[in-house]
């Protein structure tokens, strides 16, 4: 028995290396593709023929968020492209949300016919500014969900493009983000449902009025870990998947959706604690069982960044919500597991998701208590444990730091190159002093799952964009 | 080289793990390959930064010297020599290293697209300039030379320039497998070639034809009739069977306004069995203001499809005349289709006071029947002109 837990341990440890091994090389080539392929001079098309450019509607749930909400609306009216609209989503917040958008905005009661094409709590009003200058903007009141999918779906409701992009009033968008997230839609020969693009941490950055200045790298230690994982995550992972159209989860903090087929797949699911994973799979589904070709695409360019779990206490309530959504994913799309009627979904994604995404905190867990076992009743020596221990360490580390390289290939975002060897140093602590962390916090996310605790949505410190507010403790239904 | 030492430290660290069982041997040699790629990605990034560095270094170099000097040369209303520009640049192309021209290209086309915002470029200077710092050469050379990716770049850059290009050199991209580099040539082609510049789109221009394959071409066309007046666009759908390529084709004969092919469009609108194509000729025949079309697409109206009749409501909107109207109105009142409901309402509205008097007619008739949702879908159409247009 002994003999066949170390051994699993062993091989799962090292299909992960290998893994992860082909998804870099995958990553990197479609990294170097993506580069060339889109450039600058693709861009300027949609901007030099506004009428030829595809209309794109932004939404963004905003729940009790007066702190940032002006700015965040500021950077979204912002954002360069010729077509846009901009839907926020007052989810019945209880703080003057909606009253600084009604007064700094210049809002307005609209009469509107709102059609519920998807579920969601009942509207209230829609409001559109009276001066021009707003006019891309539109806001939604509507009653409290309890939840960001129940707001996105009023948003799509009202959205008017085809295409929409799912993210948080939290989040700020990179000025070209619209025109460099739509190019691979534009590019395809198939029908894109879904783009996805790197996230990245704003904690560190400097910002004036909702634009961010100076991309530094974060100050704090957690969110510093989490832009490398973030980067990881991004840059190898769902870069090498993309090559084979599996990317298994289109971000819920940034990405763009085909609005017509969210519509048919049923909307986000209000239930789901990991909303954006459970649309994604469900619109492949869709795709899948009315026999339509589709892609998903992954867009390596940093277009989004958002505020990181600035201490342990947020990063637990993060990482337990994560868990709780991914067993409960696992759980509700079961049947789409080797089932060959969902093809990459059903043997691709599917297995993935189970082997390398759920299992692994159980297995890092167990298997490090395991290790300690052998080494305390001399059944290995310390030879052989320290070599175990870098095997698992060096997987992380080197990944990392070549992710690290990737991210400097597609352009230099950080102004000073010491800043890229900050993330490449903290990397090499990541293993001690931040991922034993998310591997407990996942696993009490599955445990609460499993004794069906209570859930409650998490609450974020907002810290404001500017500089001059003060912070305040708001609720996050992000 | 130092084979030897190798081979001895391989050898102790093999007699390091003897006797251990395979997995722990194997377990070594994925550790010394991970900290090997750990230790590569530490010397890639530090390469890398390098680079990164000395490009923009060169960069920053390159803009002092010739910035200044380029922006005088092009905005100049005397037109200068090639040996007189080189003398002004002060730049001796026999001693530039190669890279270098990278960087130039990048520094003339800013100072060319800014200067050219202004209305002030002079176009033989800025061609000189180009010939004086032999930029076509090497990018040029570049298309012969790089492996597909590269090559694309180059054929941008030289897109870009704007400055001719030899159909030899392209000839090889325009077949290629490559998709992505065998369109941009032909877009390049198509844009700078001046015995046959329409040939690829009178050949259905590629297989694979995306949305941002229209863009390219859209932009080179409006181009293209810049310089002279553009031929007939319908014959280049004769041969075509490719629908996107087909809606493409109709949407620029009313973009460019060809009128002339308005009496075509009602000929090919029976023929065509492809939803999507006779949605767009009668979105064609709109822009071209073709009052004659109105009754033919009144008939056609109740026996299309949704895509059709969302077109035909749009191109009645454009069209503007008595007849028009009354047959929105009658097709406002006969669907229940809230989506359509709206199309029809706001090209009713496109109708101006007419329209708006009889959408207000409209209202009345939903408030005698308490119809609330028709109210308010009436309401916002009416909100969306008095706020902001939609």
């Amino acid at each position: 028995m002994i003999y066949f837990f170390t051994y699993l341990i062993y091989f799962y440890a090292t299909a992960l290396a290998l893994f992860y091994l082909g998804l870099m090389i995958m990553s990197y080539y479609n990294t170097l593709r993506y580069r060339y392929r889109y450039t600058e001079r693709e861009e300027s098309y949609l901007k030099d023929f506004p009428e030829e450019a595809p209309g794109i509607s932004i939404v963004a749930p905003a729940f009790n968020e007066e702190v940032i909400i002006y700015d965040s609306v500021n950077s979204l009216l912002n954002l360069d492209y010729p077509t846009f609209e901009v839907i926020i989503v007052n989810d019945g917040s209880k703080d003057k949300t909606l009253d600084i958008l009604i007064e700094e905005f210049e809002l307005e009661e609209m009469p509107y016919y709102y059609a519920y094409k998807v579920y969601c709590r009942p509207v209230r009003r829609v409001f559109r500014s009276k001066n021009p200058a707003y006019s891309k903007l539109k806001v939604v009141d509507k009653e409290n969900g309890g939840t960001k999918a129940d707001a996105m779906n009023a948003g799509v409701n009202i959205a008017q493009y085809d295409y929409f992009i799912n993210t948080d009033v939290d989040c700020i968008l990179a000025e070209d983000t619209l025109s460099k997230i739509i190019l691979p839609v534009l590019d395809s020969d198939k029908h894109v449902i879904a783009v996805g693009a790197t996230m990245r941490m704003v904690n560190g950055c400097t910002i004036d009025k909702g634009r961010i200045t100076r991309v530094k790298p974060p100050n704090r230690l957690i969110p510093l870990f989490q832009e490398t994982e973030y980067l990881r995550s991004y840059l190898v992972a769902k870069m090498g998947w993309s090559i084979v159209n599996a990317i298994p989860n289109v971000s819920g903090g940034f990405g763009l959706f085909d609005r017509n087929v969210v519509v048919a797949a049923g909307g986000f699911d209000s239930a789901s604690h990991a909303e954006d994973m459970d649309m994604t799979v469900r619109m492949v589904a869709y795709m899948r069982e009315n026999k339509k070709a589709y892609r998903i695409v992954q867009c390596p360019y940093s277009l989004c960044w958002t505020e990181g779990p600035p201490n342990i206490k947020v990063l637990n309530r993060q990482r337990t919500r994560w868990g709780r959504g991914m067993l409960q994913f696992i759980i509700d799309h079961r049947k789409f597991f080797l089932n060959k009627d969902y093809g990459r979904l059903g043997f691709l994604v599917m297995p993935y998701i189970v082997f390398f995404e759920f299992l692994a905190p159980i297995i890092e867990f167990t298997g490090f208590l395991f290790l300690l076992f052998l080494l305390f009743t001399n059944q290995v020596n310390f030879d052989t444990f320290w070599m175990m221990i870098a095997y698992a360490y060096l997987i992380g580390l080197s990944v990392s730091i070549v992710t690290v390289s990737y991210d400097l290939v597609l352009g230099k975002l950080y102004k000073n190159f010491w800043e890229y060897l900050k993330l490449v140093l903290f990397s090499a602590f990541e293993a001690i002093l931040y991922h034993p962390l998310v591997v407990i916090f996942t696993l009490r996310g599955y445990v609460q799952y499993l004794t069906r605790k209570n859930f409650k949505w998490g609450q974020m410190t907002r810290q404001g964009f500017s500089p001059s507010k003060n912070a305040n403790t708001v609720h996050n239904n992000a | 080289m130092y084979y030897d030492y190798y081979l001895y430290y391989l050898s102790y660290l093999s007699s390091l793990y003897n006797g251990y069982p395979l997995i722990i041997r194997i377990t070594v040699v994925m550790v010394m390959a991970l900290a090997a790629i750990t230790l590569f990605g530490v010397f890639r990034l530090l390469y890398i930064g390098y680079r990164i560095n000395r490009k923009e270094k060169t960069k920053r170099n390159t803009e002092g010297h010739f910035e200044e000097k380029l922006t005088f040369i092009m905005r100049s209303k005397v037109n200068y020599e090639v040996d007189e520009i080189q003398e002004l640049l002060q730049y001796d192309t026999s001693k530039a290293k190669r890279w270098k021209s990278d960087v130039l290209t990048d520094v003339v086309l800013t100072v060319k697209n800014s200067i050219y915002k202004e209305g002030e470029l002079n176009e033989i200077n800025y061609k000189n300039c180009i010939e004086a710092l032999r930029l076509m050469g090497f990018w040029e050379k570049r298309i012969r030379t790089s492996g597909p990716d590269r090559r694309k770049e180059a054929l941008q850059v030289v897109g870009a320039m704007d400055n001719g290009v030899n159909s030899g050199i392209l000839s090889k991209s325009t077949f290629h497998k490559n998709k992505h580099l065998r369109k941009t040539a032909r877009d390049l082609h198509t844009s700078q070639d001046s015995y046959n510049p329409f040939r690829f789109m009178e050949e259905n221009f590629d297989e694979a034809f995306t949305q941002l394959d229209k863009l390219r071409l859209h932009s080179t066309l409006i181009k293209r009739s810049k310089e002279g007046r553009l031929p007939n666009l319908l014959r280049w759908i004769n041969n075509s069977k490719n629908p996107n390529y087909i809606v493409f084709i109709l949407r620029e004969v009313g973009f460019f306004r060809q009128y002339e092919a308005a009496p075509t469009l009602m000929g090919m609108l029976d023929r065509q069995e492809n939803r999507d194509v006779r949605a767009q000729i009668i979105l064609t025949l709109g822009a071209l203001e073709y009052k004659e079309s109105a009754s033919t697409l009144i008939d056609r109206f109740h026996l299309e499809t949704n895509v059709v009749r969302e077109a035909i409501i749009t191109t009645m909107g454009h069209l503007q005349g008595t007849e028009s109207l009354r047959f929105l109105v009658e097709a406002y009142r006969s669907t229940e289709d809230v989506n359509s409901k709206l199309v029809i309402a706001r090209a009713i509205k496109n109708h101006g006071v007419q329209g708006n008097q009889e959408l207000v007619r409209l209202q009345h008739e939903a408030h005698i029947q308490s119809n609330e949702n028709e109210n308010t879908l009436l309401n916002q159409v009416f909100s969306e002109a008095a706020i902001l247009p939609v």
